[in-house]
């Protein structure tokens, strides 16, 4: 019930996101100081940012940046995580040491410590943030993934396609993968919540997409300074993040068997 | 005993990969150290400057040899200069340490102190209102950003009821929305773990038998389904204020508050890596120990895990 709800608010927020920018008449980008701060309503149904900018338009492109920044790094951490995982269950022996060890010293760095590091020594854009990101990324995935596959690899049909000399690729493609799909989906959900947060964070403090491309984070930062005196122009993408985060959540809390 | 020997052992080996992470971090910069000094000192870096600096700051020595200068030279307290001032790096973050800590600490007691009374109020009313309503705000603040907690915080509390001040670290109460902002995430995490397992010890045998003998309820569940509930909610504390001190870097940029975190972001605008490298090391060093902390309160509260 609350799994389909959230799945429902992020259909929702997906297809603004997607569709406002085509339909839209404004540039997101373009200021336009004669019109800055105008209250929602008429051409406007946001109003417009301190810059003149709509409102609307711009929430719904940074959004677009949000997820699709949020997807591609939970996409590549989950296919990385997957396979070192599943690898390392399948090996067994000191491949499973190695990553619990890495494991345990990716929790010594915790939310965006490492992220910060890297952007601090990486030159600024959109190759930045997946750098930053994926090196740490992983590790969730990959300790279910391994859990996962360590359950399978005991079963009889892994041993009986062991026996009949099935290479590695084949165990895992065929034998493993299927299997631990369900578990690898569910943290996959969760690090997008996660990602999410990390890559806008980043924007926020300023160490994620060069100027003019913005996401959320970096909408609500800009509008910081202004907060006192104008609140909307940062609480729109903030609203929006924060029921972009509720969505996520509710689908995650919902494949939380706990 | 061995048990703590094995833990202490592996917290030299995590502390001691974590120094590698960080040391790596000087190789991925692009360009030279030396270089980029002399040019922020205002100086020319000629070829006969660069390499008397680089012979300096040890960086004609190999890597393996540079790595163990380096180490030793933190170990002893000595995290460099900065490239922007030439400051120790160390005395520069000692001075923000007590900053963070407040806002941390605050926090701290947040994220406990909200999740014990709120899962202790719930376990004595399991049919009351308020166990519903917590469970859709907890699932709520997991997925939400503590940065945007804290806009919506401050638009509200601040700026409309102008109850309190919307950043800095000039008056006493400038601690509360802050600290609001850090621990609810926490809260929430903490929450969700100790209600489900209170739920489930409230209702053990010996819980039952407790308030049969005629034990007031809330005893029965402070004391004795509270010890067996704690174990996981004391596991997560450690890695809840580790995330803690982590998010402070957000928190403290949004508030203007001046602890570590504002120095870090800085740092990394400027490229100034010493400090990058000393922020990384200490936030480190303080999951590491808070972790081992934690589970050092696991043994103490559940003496089952000795045994393992």
């Amino acid at each position: 019930m609350r799994g389909r709800a959230g799945l429902v608010l992020l259909a929702l927020v997906v297809a603004c996101c997607g569709l406002t920018p085509l339909l839209s008449p404004y540039d997101p980008h373009l200021p336009d100081p004669a019109r800055a701060l105008l209250p929602p309503g008429g051409r406007h149904w946001l109003g417009t940012d301190q810059l003149g900018r709509d409102l609307l338009t711009r929430t719904a492109v940074a959004g677009r940046t949000s997820l699709l920044f949020a997807l591609a790094v939970t996409g590549i951490t989950t296919a990385l995580g997957t396979v070192l995982g599943a690898a390392a269950g399948l090996a067994a022996g000191p491949s499973d040491r190695l990553l619990r060890f890495a494991a345990t010293v990716a929790l010594a760095l915790p939310g965006l410590t490492p992220a910060l590091a890297l952007a601090g020594v990486l030159p600024p854009g959109p190759g930045a943030v997946l750098a930053a990101l994926v090196p740490f990324g992983w590790v969730s995935c990959a300790l279910v993934a391994h859990t996962a596959t360590r359950r399978v690899a005991a079963s009889g049909y892994v041993l009986a396609a062991r026996a009949m000399g099935a290479s590695p690729l084949y165990l895992l493609r065929r034998t493993v993968l299927p299997h631990i799909a369900g578990p690898v989906l569910t943290v996959a959900t969760a690090d997008l919540a996660r990602t999410l947060v990390a890559v806008t964070s980043l924007s926020f403090l300023g160490l994620g997409l060069p100027p003019p491309e913005t996401d959320w984070g970096g909408m609500v930062s800009e509008a910081v300074p202004l907060l006192v005196a104008s609140p909307r122009p940062a609480v729109v993408p903030a609203l929006a993040l924060a029921v972009t985060g509720l969505a996520v959540a509710l689908v995650v809390d919902s494949r939380d068997p706990a | 005993m061995r048990w703590l020997l094995r833990r202490a052992a592996e917290t030299v080996l995590v502390l001691l990969a974590l120094s590698v992470l960080v040391f790596s971090l000087a190789a991925l910069t692009p360009g030279d150290p030396a270089e980029e000094i002399l040019r922020r000192g205002g100086l020319q870096p000629t070829p006969a400057a660069v390499a008397a600096l680089r012979a300096e700051l040890g960086l004609d020595r190999p890597l393996p040899a540079q790595y163990a200068g380096w180490l030793l030279d933190v170990v002893r307290g000595d995290l460099g200069r900065s490239y922007a001032d030439r400051s120790p790096v160390g005395a520069e973050i000692m001075a923000r340490v007590p900053a963070t800590l407040r806002l941390a600490g605050a926090a701290a007691l947040v994220a406990v102190g909200l999740a014990l009374t709120v899962s202790l109020w719930a376990a004595l009313r399991p049919r009351g209102a308020v166990g519903r309503v917590v469970a859709v705000v907890t699932v709520a603040v997991a997925g939400v950003p503590p940065y945007i907690v804290g806009i919506l915080l401050i638009s509200v509390v601040a700026v409309g009821l102008r109850a309190l001040p919307t950043g800095g670290d000039g008056a006493p109460e400038a601690v509360v929305l802050p600290a609001l902002t850090l621990g609810l995430a926490g809260a929430a995490t903490l929450l969700r773990l100790l209600r489900a397992d209170l739920a489930q010890a409230v209702g053990q045998p010996f819980v039952k038998l407790a308030a049969a003998k005629g034990l007031p309820a809330r005893r029965a569940v402070v004391v004795h389904a509270l010890r067996l509930a704690a174990p996981n909610a004391i596991a997560a504390t450690g890695v809840v204020l580790a995330d803690l001190a982590a998010g402070a870097v957000v928190v403290e940029t949004l508030f203007a508050w001046p602890g570590i975190g504002q120095l870090a972001v800085s740092a990394i605008r400027q490229r100034d890596l010493p400090v990058v490298q000393a922020y990384v090391l200490l936030t480190g060093l303080a999951t590491v120990l808070l972790l081992a902390l934690a589970d050092l309160c696991l043994t103490a509260a559940d003496p089952r895990v000795r045994r393992r």
